[in-house]
């Protein structure tokens, strides 16, 4: 039985809505990850290897901004989704090429800073939620801290739905109408897009690790990885 | 003595110290949810010292979330000890404050800043070769750490209040530290490695492409240099973008 266009969209909605959970409010077993998102919306839509090479450009971007204290990484989860579409859709009109992905790979940064400030607006209604928690201790009744613990999962939850409803139509759009409009001369060159971005993520976590020999054990790997790699794709093997 | 059913109970909570996650008292309501059961085993039939109990742990509370389960494990073997006279009630919080900070940053830097960024560049590197290869990869290795850790912290701290001094030491958390690290800058070197080579023209001459390939080398620590000096990862990706459609719209 062949399954509509439309019933996976809501199934992506729903199902992305309930992965939102595991970002901050409940477990963070990763599975929220770009890699992750990009392979159940692959899987989706039928749309695999572009959908994952979305996934591994973005996954290593903002690995390194750390949940430290008051500290709000951008959502990453909302980049993969945004940009997974975007190329899925994409890639239903034409072939999908590295300065294609790259492009929207680009676009899906701005998604991630937009859904940074969405999480720290629910993290300020989680504020008021909390007052009302410690006011009820205040005066004996515990239940409350219950009642606002599953107050605040229901927001969480909502808002994991709404961020992935708006994700998935602005991808929509994006694949379906924008991207096709943009002139290929403006793409092409986005294809030094394809090694900023995945390098940026990287270096941002070279900066943040300590270690000794780091520079020996990054470098000597990045040029042995990019020459294997390379010998690869010349189907030596 | 705590049963099973309520050790099980106050561990999946602890799985939701961050629901109610805020800016004022970070996951104080999460924690309270969280030993709640384990607070109205110990005062059952005392509401009056359930209730202080509670006040005792609504104060501002943060640190990593997977420690948490450590500390309400703690917090319980301590409220265990209150119960009984052996120690004084505010013994509790001044353990509590006192470790908060310090796992905080244990998690901080062993989870976030090593595990995460070790398991997802094996997973990249696995959906290489299989895309569900990878996803497996990313859940199964780095719930199997994460997990462990909570669940056997969560019963050395259980089991007594200087339980968890005796899980930190046991786990050598620096040490873990220093080779994950290790891996990951190799990994990250091959992960990136894989991009230069995808933008290469591996039909060309040879001598073209190595050229390519040195100046790519030479982007790379170009990169290295402005996220150390001049701006963040979003700002890098954005300016760069907007560079590119500027040289390709004089161009074109």
């Amino acid at each position: 039985m062949e399954i509509s266009l439309t019933t996976k969209v809501a199934v992506l909605i729903l199902l992305c809505g309930i992965i939102y959970l595991d970002r901050v409010a409940v477990l963070q077993m990763m599975i929220h990850r770009p890699i992750a998102i990009a392979v159940i919306t692959g899987a989706l839509f039928n749309r695999l290897p572009e959908c994952v090479t979305l996934g591994i450009l973005l996954e290593m971007l903002w690995v390194s901004r750390l949940p430290v204290g008051a500290s709000v990484p951008p959502d990453d989860t909302g980049a993969a989704l945004f940009g997974t579409v975007a190329v899925a859709y994409l890639s239903f009109s034409r072939e999908v090429g590295f300065a294609d992905i790259a492009l929207i790979g680009s676009a899906s940064v701005f998604v991630g800073e937009l859904g940074r400030e969405v999480d720290i607006l629910i993290r300020r209604m989680n504020g008021k939620i909390s007052r009302y928690a410690v006011s009820g201790v205040d005066v004996g009744d515990l239940e409350t801290v219950r009642s606002c613990i599953y107050a605040s999962i229901v927001l969480w939850l909502m808002a994991g739905v709404l961020l992935s409803f708006s994700w998935i139509v602005l991808g929509i759009l994006a694949g379906k109408w924008l991207v096709p409009a943009i002139p290929q001369y403006v793409i092409s060159p986005f294809l030094v897009m394809y090694l900023i971005i995945p390098a940026t993520g990287a270096v941002s976590v070279y900066q943040h690790c300590r270690v000794s020999n780091k520079i020996a054990f990054f470098h000597m790997a990045l040029a042995s990885g990019a020459i294997a790699f390379m010998i690869f794709e010349m189907g030596v093997f | 003595m705590l049963d099973r059913k309520t050790k099980s109970r106050v561990f999946l909570r602890s799985m939701l110290v961050q629901a109610c996650w805020n800016f004022e008292n970070m996951q104080s309501v999460g924690f309270l949810y969280a030993i709640l059961p384990g607070l109205e085993k110990i005062y059952a039939g005392e509401p009056d010292r359930i209730r202080e109990a509670a006040k005792r742990h609504v104060e501002f509370f943060n640190t990593h979330p997977y420690f948490s389960s450590h500390l309400a494990a703690m917090s319980l073997a301590f409220e265990e000890k209150i119960q009984k006279g052996e120690v004084e009630p505010s013994a509790v919080n001044s353990a509590k404050v006192g470790l908060m900070g310090s796992l905080g940053a244990i998690g901080d830097s062993f989870f976030w800043g090593s595990l995460k960024p070790f398991v997802s560049l094996m997973s990249v590197l696995a959906a290489l070769v299989n895309p569900y290869l990878g996803i497996v990869l990313l859940v199964v290795a780095y719930n199997y750490f994460h997990l462990r850790m909570r669940i056997v912290g969560f019963r050395m701290s259980l089991a007594s209040p200087n339980g968890i001094y005796q899980y930190l030491k046991e786990n050598n958390f620096a040490e873990k530290n220093e080779y994950i690290r290790a891996m990951v800058m190799i990994f990250l070197g091959v992960y990136l490695g894989f991009f230069i080579s995808r933008i290469l023209p591996v039909d060309q001459k040879f001598v073209f492409t190595g050229i390519q390939f040195l100046v790519s080398l030479c982007l790379v620590i170009a990169l290295e240099f402005i996220y150390r000096k001049i701006a963040a990862t979003s700002e890098i990706v954005v300016f760069s973008a907007m560079f590119v459609v500027l040289i390709s719209l004089v161009m074109g």
